[in-house]
């Protein structure tokens, strides 16, 4: 149970301080009505994403669901740990709330100047952030728990990610940049792998060996090829050659 | 009016915005499942097939990777 709760609440955390640095530019351009809106009408939609395929989860048979779970969990998870590696090695740069937030509060700015519907187009931004990030950790919610009892479980982790984000952001009021996201993200990428791998396995008629060991097993194997990758990477542009 | 089109292409960015990469996952993924329906005694071979081919993936990915 605990590997689930933790990958749910430490890809959560990251997910909720990303909706929460564009919320806050829309709250702090155009005060909290807006932000407010936008934000309360995606996460009506969420609830209403989570209503529909909740009971649908429950009629798919169990085989079928792990692998269609696991192949997304291969293909979002793979793609999180190589993102984060990049960024670990400085191929790309790294997730900066502070520059995402100030460049949210300059296009509202200039949407402003050049005379549209701010409040609608604002409180748009604060929907669309929401939604998305929203989606993730629906996404990543159900697959780490369901199929195997722990969709609660899981749903903890990420309500407690919410609460702990929404907490420090409302005491702070300004974006959460010294979050260390990239961290978290080869973290949850490792963890989303390896439960990729499970759940694909499992889903293709394959018994581990170590039954529900094995993911720790994986996980081990997916860190030691990310630490592995992060230090060859910085070495060749440390020697200039990208390729 | 664009706000369903940036939607739907930022949730489907969340698994496949490197499209070759997730092909290859994908492949992979058929591959281990044809030999688990022809060796389903070897769950240990087709175990690591799929596990070596994830990591295999990652690291040609991540490699190849420029900025």
């Amino acid at each position: 149970m605990a590997p689930a709760v933790t990958a749910a609440f430490l890809a959560s955390l990251v997910e909720v301080v990303e909706a929460f640095t564009i919320v806050l530019a829309v709250a702090t351009v155009r005060g909290l009505r807006p932000a407010m809106l936008g934000t309360a009408t995606a996460l009506v939609l969420l609830a209403v994403v989570v209503a529909i395929l909740g009971p649908l989860l429950d009629r798919i048979p169990l085989q079928a669901l792990q692998l269609v779970i696991g192949i997304l969990l291969l293909l979002f998870g793979l793609r999180w740990l190589k993102k984060a590696i990049l960024r670990a090695a400085g191929i790309i740069p790294l997730h900066d709330e502070d520059r995402i937030f100030a460049a949210e509060e300059d296009q509202l700015e200039r949407q402003e100047s050049s005379g549209g519907h701010l409040d609608w187009l604002a409180g748009l931004a604060a929907f669309n952030a929401v939604v998305v990030e929203g989606l993730e950790v629906v996404f990543i919610v159900i697959a780490v728990g369901a199929g195997r009892g722990l969709l609660i479980a899981a749903s903890i982790g990420a309500l407690a990610a919410c609460a702990l984000v929404l907490l420090i952001g409302a005491l702070l009021r300004k974006p959460l940049s010294r979050v260390p996201e990239n961290t978290l993200k080869f973290a949850v990428g490792i963890m989303l792998s390896a439960f990729g791998v499970a759940w694909t396995g499992e889903g293709l008629g394959i018994a581990w060996p170590l039954r529900d060991f094995s993911i720790l097993l994986f996980a081990a194997v997916f860190l030691s090829a990310g630490v592995c990758l992060i230090s060859v990477r910085r070495a060749r542009e440390a020697a200039g050659t990208p390729r | 009016m664009n706000t369903p089109i940036t939607l739907l292409r930022a949730i489907l960015g969340l698994f496949a915005d490197d499209l070759g990469f997730a092909l290859s996952v994908l492949a992979i993924v058929l591959i281990v499942g044809v030999l688990a329906c022809l060796l389903p005694g070897l769950p240990e071979l087709t175990g690591a097939l799929l596990l070596t081919g994830c990591v295999a993936m990652l690291i040609g990915a991540t490699l190849r990777s420029d900025r």
